[in-house]
């Protein structure tokens, strides 16, 4: 009896023993708990090994740490220590991610993600800045060095205690390098990069429906915006405009940049390559989801605005930032002082990236929105083997390989790129500007050390990929840049002239060496205004310059200029612009092109028969006042029209070609085509009425099955916010939330025209917003989370509820809440 | 064996749970923290083992604050598809096992090994 109890006894230990290896890791003391252990700041000392000094930290109130050091040495190791210890193990996920490693941790899942960061080139141009900066610049590589280091004094300190996400995957932090930052860095620079997948989706769509459709719905530059450019005026910068070529804007912007003069090509190839082309932009999206530049998103941007000192209640310059980004948990941005002799700057660096990247010193304050000029264009290779043709000649292509997963990849290289597609004998190229090396980090610790107008611009020269719109306050003046490398291509135009324009619309003919990149946009011709005359201007991603700017921007994929029209007729409006005002404006979640819209709308629909539900929803429309708040019923109304009439035109002409996936044409194109084409018969079947009431007709039906009474469809109910986990698991994110705004309010949450109920999630909006008033030390900001990526933590998103409120923290007036000392 | 030594071994069977578990936490290793265990008979031994294991891994959670640790439990049980409480409890409850069953095993063991001297002793004045 006694002996089958021993056995029964030791087989349950030996199960039982086997089944605990799977649950180790929920032990109580050094298990996933410790993260609940963690959630707290723990004053006291911290020793870091490699400092010169004492630094002495402190987290205030809002959760923003002051991070004080007597040189900057240590203060970059600090920073590097302090923002390990609160987000390790998301720095080390984007640094796999883009790196194209992230194979290594989570398996074959990532598999295509990596394939696709190699294509795109992205570590191998983050190698390639690594040692032009350690060569170029190497003080500030020290910088970065020291960032490394502060990076892995805290993996060392935190071996016996991994951050949650770790013990989560199973897996141990490697230790950090330059090269990590610099991944980032690249994986950021493609996010923001302009181009690359627009030509390949024009050029789709002009073999689907032709010059004449695609203009219509894909003009150069969107409908409705000739008033709102961020360089006031008719695009002269510097003096400089298009004429002094001799050349007319209206005779450059009537010609068909499709054409063969313009890209080597004879547009009749472009149906047979298809294929090609449909493989090119799945092979350069993101399969990790991430990325903005995925092409079922909505076309997303930022906003940010100036007003000079004539203008401005102060006295002095006000700046308003609030780029838009996805939205993760924990965000993209930490929120940190930095200080030091010959710095003290506060505001949002990358976690993962030293310094800050948006925010002020004492006296300079800065923002940045991105310019949507492209920088990546794509070109139609004529290969043979592992040969291509360049200017009558073939050429070897130069290999790049690479492992993944004990397999062996290789990608191939013509004079132009990286052949990012290839069907036999034709292959697609992708000329993107970040394989010039761009000391960004180098610029961005310069602007966080600038002293005055002049000196930030000076930092700015340094700035190659992305370009970017950099807003520029200092005590007195205020002004723009696109900041940035805009490659040039010598373009003959068909009367013989000669112009250098930016980008393409089209795929280019890579063998033929006139359609190469052979210049770039000089930095005193880069869009720019200084103190603007009128008081004040903005660039939330519409049209930089106007139309007779001397650089064309032929590859200009502007937003649709909606956020730009509100911001733009609001500051008109309120000369003496308050700091309040500024906040207002960030706030405001009116839709211009609502306001534009709906009266064509209601007049489509005035001579329609409706039951009681229509004319309770055309009522709610009629009466609506174009604000899309949680409880909006009219924004409801009016959204899910679009989504019908979009589905019975657009979509269905796109889905009638294969190209579903393509980006849908802005809400201003359907205006445009309702007031000056309604009897197209590509569009609107030759009717804009019939095809509105039939639309109407369709949304009330669909909104009854799912929502039920009309008065019932609160905006909030179809439109919510998800701030994901970049690891993909719902339960690490936040939300969702009832959301207001939409693709074009200048609060903007962004949301993919889908007919379903709710919407798909917004993921990309504000990810931060920023109010500075250098001359009086005013200082406002705000983000979408906290310093911590524990999710249990307080500050894992302790700054979220005053975002939602559109509030902000005074950033030089928080309370000390906790002390430490690195030493 | 007296009450005394009984509760004795149930303090030091308790007091090598608590240090295996900080600072070697693995479940199998309560096997070792049973051994004290072993002066108790039989079924008691195992009912102890379970009752001392379980509520001694449990116990840890204390050293977290409690909602922190529920809010974690929470996001976990979101993460593996389980009841947040089920992956509260699961360890302890694995721990526990090992623990009653281990304290079984060092039990018989003993048992087996004093039933023997007692043959062999009463052999020996055969």
């Amino acid at each position: 009896m006694r002996v089958k109890f021993i056995v029964v006894a030791v087989v349950a230990i030996i199960a039982l023993s086997y089944l605990s290896s799977e649950f180790n890791t929920l032990n109580p003391v050094n298990g996933l708990w410790s993260a609940a252990g963690n959630a707290n700041y723990t004053s006291g000392n911290y020793h870091i090994s490699g400092l010169q000094y004492p630094v002495n930290v402190s987290i205030d109130s809002s959760g923003v740490a002051h991070i004080k050091a007597r040189n900057l040495h240590d203060l970059f190791m600090a920073q590097g220590y302090y923002e390990a210890s609160n987000r390790l193990f998301q720095m080390e996920l984007e640094a796999m991610l883009a790196s194209g490693n992230l194979s290594s941790y989570v398996g074959t899942a990532a598999l295509n993600s990596d394939i696709a960061m190699h294509t795109i080139g992205i570590p191998q141009n983050a190698a390639i800045l690594n040692s032009y900066v350690r060569t170029y610049y190497p003080q500030y590589y020290g910088y970065i060095q020291d960032y490394a280091a502060g990076v892995n004094a805290y993996i060392n300190a935190s071996a016996a205690n991994l951050p949650l996400g770790f013990k989560l995957i199973g897996k141990k932090p490697f230790q950090w390098t330059p090269l990590d930052s610099f991944a980032w860095q690249e994986y950021m620079t493609w996010d923001l990069t302009t181009g690359g997948t627009s030509q390949l989706q024009t050029d789709l769509l002009y073999s689907a429906v032709g010059y004449a459709n695609l203009s219509q719905i894909w003009p150069y530059y969107p409908y409705y915006t000739s008033n709102i450019t961020m360089v006031p005026g008719n695009g002269t910068v510097n003096g400089l405009n298009l004429s002094d070529y001799g050349i007319s804007s209206n005779y450059l912007w009537s010609l068909n940049w499709y054409s063969q003069f313009a890209t080597g090509l004879n547009t009749t190839m472009f149906s047979s390559l298809g294929n090609l082309m449909k493989n090119a932009l799945s092979n350069i999206s993101d399969p990790y989801g991430f990325s903005t530049r995925n092409t079922l998103r909505p076309v997303v941007g930022s906003n940010s605005w100036i007003v000079t000192s004539n203008y401005s209640s102060l006295n002095s310059p006000i700046l308003a930032n609030d780029p838009h980004l996805t939205l993760l948990a924990p965000s993209l941005w930490i929120p940190v002082q930095l200080e030091a002799p010959g710095i003290n700057v506060t505001g949002w660096g990358l976690a993962g990236l030293p310094g800050v990247l948006i925010g002020h010193t004492a006296t300079t304050s800065w923002g940045l929105t991105t310019p949507e000029g492209a920088t990546a264009n794509d070109y139609l290779e004529m290969l043979d083997g592992n040969n291509y043709t360049y200017n009558g000649q073939e050429h070897v292509m130069s290999e790049y390989n690479y492992s993944l997963l004990g397999t062996r990849h290789t990608i191939f290289y013509t004079n132009n790129g990286p052949i990012i597609a290839r069907t036999g004998n034709f292959g697609i190229s992708m000329n993107w500007t970040a394989s010039t090396p761009s000391p960004d980090l180098v610029a961005e610790i310069e602007l966080d050390m600038s002293t005055n107008y002049s000196q930030m611009l000076n930092a700015l020269r340094l700035w190659e990929s992305p370009p970017q719109n950099f807003a520029l306050a200092g005590i007195h003046n205020t002004g723009y840049i696109t900041a940035g490398l805009y490659p040039t291509i010598n373009e003959t135009l068909p009367d013989g002239q000669k112009v250098a324009v930016i980008g393409s619309r089209s795929l280019l003919n890579g063998s033929n060496p006139d359609y190469r990149i052979s210049g770039r946009v000089p930095f005193r011709y880069l869009p720019q205004i200084e103190n603007p005359a009128r008081g004040f201007a903005f660039a939330p991603n519409q049209p930089t310059v106007g139309k007779d700017y001397p650089y064309p921007f032929i590859g200009g994929y502007w937003a649709s200029g909606g956020r730009a029209q509100t911001i733009y007729h609001y500051l008109k409006s309120h000369q003496g612009t308050t700091v309040q005002d500024m906040m207002d404006l960030q706030g405001n979640v009116s839709d211009y092109w609502a306001s534009q819209f709906v009266p064509v709308i209601l007049k489509s629909l005035s001579s329609m028969t409706m039951n009681t539900s229509q004319a309770e929803a055309y009522n709610i429309l009629s009466q609506w006042n174009y604000t899309a708040y949680v409880n909006s019923t009219g924004e409801t109304v009016y959204w899910y029209y679009l989504s019908e009439l979009y589905n019975m035109t657009f979509d269905s002409v796109y889905a009638d070609h294969g190209l579903s996936s393509l980006t849908k044409p802005f809400d201003t194109s359907a205006l445009y085509l309702a007031l000056n084409d309604p009897s197209s018969t590509t569009w609107f079947n030759g009717s804009f009425n019939k095809t509105s009431q039939s639309a109407f007709a369709r949304e009330v039906l669909f909104l009854l099955q799912k929502l039920g009474p009309v008065n019932t469809w609160e905006w909030g109910r179809v439109h919510q916010l998800e701030i994901a986990s970049l690891t993909g698991l719902s339960s690490l994110g936040l939300g969702p939330y009832p959301m207001y705004g939409d693709s074009h309010t200048v609060s903007a949450a962004y949301v993919s025209r889908q007919l379903q109920v709710p919407e798909p999630y917004v993921t990309v909006g504000p990810s931060l917003r920023e109010i500075s008033n250098p001359a009086r030390s005013i200082f406002y900001g705000v983000f979408p989370g906290g310093p911590s990526e524990n999710p249990v933590s307080y500050y894992f998103s302790n700054q979220l509820a005053t975002w939602f409120d559109h509030g902000y923290y005074n950033m030089s007036a928080q309370t000390t809440e906790v002390r430490f000392v690195y030493d | 064996m007296t009450k005394t030594a009984a509760v004795l071994s149930i303090i030091a069977s308790a007091a090598v749970s608590y240090a295996t578990l900080f600072f070697l936490p693995l479940a199998y290793l309560a096997v070792v923290a049973a051994i004290p265990l072993m002066y108790l008979k039989g079924w008691k031994s195992f009912v102890a083992g379970l009752v001392i294991g379980t509520a001694s891994a449990s116990s840890l959670y204390l050293i977290y604050p409690i909602q922190k640790v529920a809010q974690l439990s929470a996001i976990i049980g979101g993460i593996v598809s389980l009841s947040p409480v089920l992956v509260l409890t699961v360890f302890p409850l694995v721990y526990g096992l090992i623990f009653a069953f281990a304290s079984l095993l060092w039990s018989e063991i003993r048992e087996n090994a004093v039933h023997r001297r007692g043959k062999n002793g009463v052999e020996s004045q055969n």
